[in-house]
């Protein structure tokens, strides 16, 4: 994982949009198979990504298989983060079976969690504000109410459970988390609301359309991602056959408001992924990146 | 872990009718914490006046402000008095209050007494 950082944080941005292409299932035989062996950068939207579609074929009761990534530090950074464990416990067979140091990134690392209600939402978010308070008071706030109102969505509106995973970029000065649920999926969710599609669907809900009638509801994406660009950061939300980056330029410093750029999925992810990148100061490592 | 996030209430005292004082802790989030929060109170909230003592409040999500000002303002309370509100939270209220048409019954303040 820290090689992976180490290596690759100078040739890919910290902004850059994870690569969903990585979540698609094929089939061998009777078995569907998740192959993320061909993945050379493993994101915290992937952990979560694995997670929720395995936690959707357990639930259906279908034969799913995970495969990690081949090259050895994206490897060890999914073993870390404990993507093994959780595909254990959804009795779902892998090949994460390694056994990696673990050193105390506790600091650093938030790794892959199950969250079920609101409750382990508000835990999850105290956890990740805990990290980054002490170098940047500001920043931990947007993060907490980031994880803690991305993770209560899933409680209050997917239907299923969801996965939360946080890194600390330390050299970069970014944190990013990600949240991912193989639930109704916001098409479904909002066709009451006149989602006409996947896309529409997720610039309804960054619009702050809720499928409930009430005027208080729908703040908390919008909110999120409010506070992301302020914090010369960046959203991705995808889900069913679509996805939307919203984002700031570089420098903007948040005068003007944030773009939003779309794209089609080549292979639907059912449910809804969101991974957020906020910069943080002081979150550099003692001696750099070990 | 989320014990220790359960907010505080307490009856108050207020000129010319009683204030019911609600007190957060450090860190608050979700629509299911405002509501055990506001089923904490007792008795009919129509036409009380709610005091949020925000002393404490670190970070707070826009979700529990929402639900908050929806119980409160929307449950018939003649006024929500936030006291020392940081002001994301401050602004988070305000949102609320302005999405139910109740921005006249949200006052904001500081319970601190002014520098002399």
């Amino acid at each position: 994982m820290l090689a992976q950082q180490g290596v690759q944080v100078a040739t890919r941005s910290p902004l850059r949009a994870p690569a969903m292409g990585h979540l698609t299932c094929r089939r061998d035989g009777a078995t569907h198979v998740l192959d993320l062996s061909g993945c050379r950068w493993v994101d915290p939207a992937h952990l979560v990504g694995v997670a929720a579609v395995a936690a959707r074929h357990a639930g259906a009761g279908t034969p799913l298989r995970v495969l990690g990534p081949s090259q050895p530090d994206q490897r060890r950074y999914a073993v870390r983060m404990h993507l093994g464990r959780v595909l254990d416990d959804l009795g779902v067979p892998h090949d994460l079976t390694e056994q990696v140091r673990h050193l105390d990134r506790a600091r650093d690392l938030l790794e892959v969690r199950r969250v079920v209600t609101e409750e382990d939402a508000v835990v999850l978010a105290r956890l990740v504000h805990d990290r980054t308070a002490a170098g940047d008071p500001v920043a931990a706030q947007a993060l907490f109410t980031g994880v803690a109102e991305l993770a209560a969505n899933v409680a209050d509106h997917a239907q299923a459970d969801g996965y939360v995973a946080a890194q600390v970029l330390p050299v970069a000065g970014y944190v990013r988390f990600a949240v991912a649920d193989a639930g109704l999926g916001l098409r479904r969710t909002l066709t009451g609301r006149g989602a006409r599609g996947s896309l529409h669907a997720l610039h309804l809900a960054l619009d702050g359309t809720s499928r409930l009638d009430d005027p208080t509801r729908g703040v908390g994406l919008v909110t999120v991602a409010d506070e992301v660009g302020r914090l010369r950061g960046s959203l991705f939300l995808a889900s069913g056959t679509a996805a939307v980056r919203v984002s700031r330029d570089d420098g903007d410093r948040g005068r003007r408001p944030a773009t939003r750029a779309g794209s089609t999925l080549r292979s639907p992810f059912g449910g809804t992924l969101v991974e957020a990148v906020v910069g943080v100061r002081g979150t550099s490592a003692p001696g750099g990146v070990p | 872990m989320i014990s220790q996030t359960t907010p505080q209430t307490r009856p108050g005292s207020e000129a010319g009718g009683l204030a019911v004082i609600i007190e957060l802790p450090s860190m608050v989030a979700g629509r299911r914490m405002a509501d055990s929060l506001v089923d904490l109170l007792d008795g009919d909230l129509d036409g009380a006046v709610v005091v949020l003592d925000c002393h404490a409040l670190v970070t707070g999500s826009p979700s529990f402000a929402a639900q908050l000002v929806s119980r409160v303002l929307g449950g018939g309370a003649a006024e929500l008095r936030a006291q020392d509100a940081p002001e994301p939270f401050a602004a988070h209220l305000r949102e609320a209050a302005r999405r139910l048409d109740a921005t006249p019954r949200l006052v904001l303040g500081s319970a601190r007494p002014a520098p002399v």
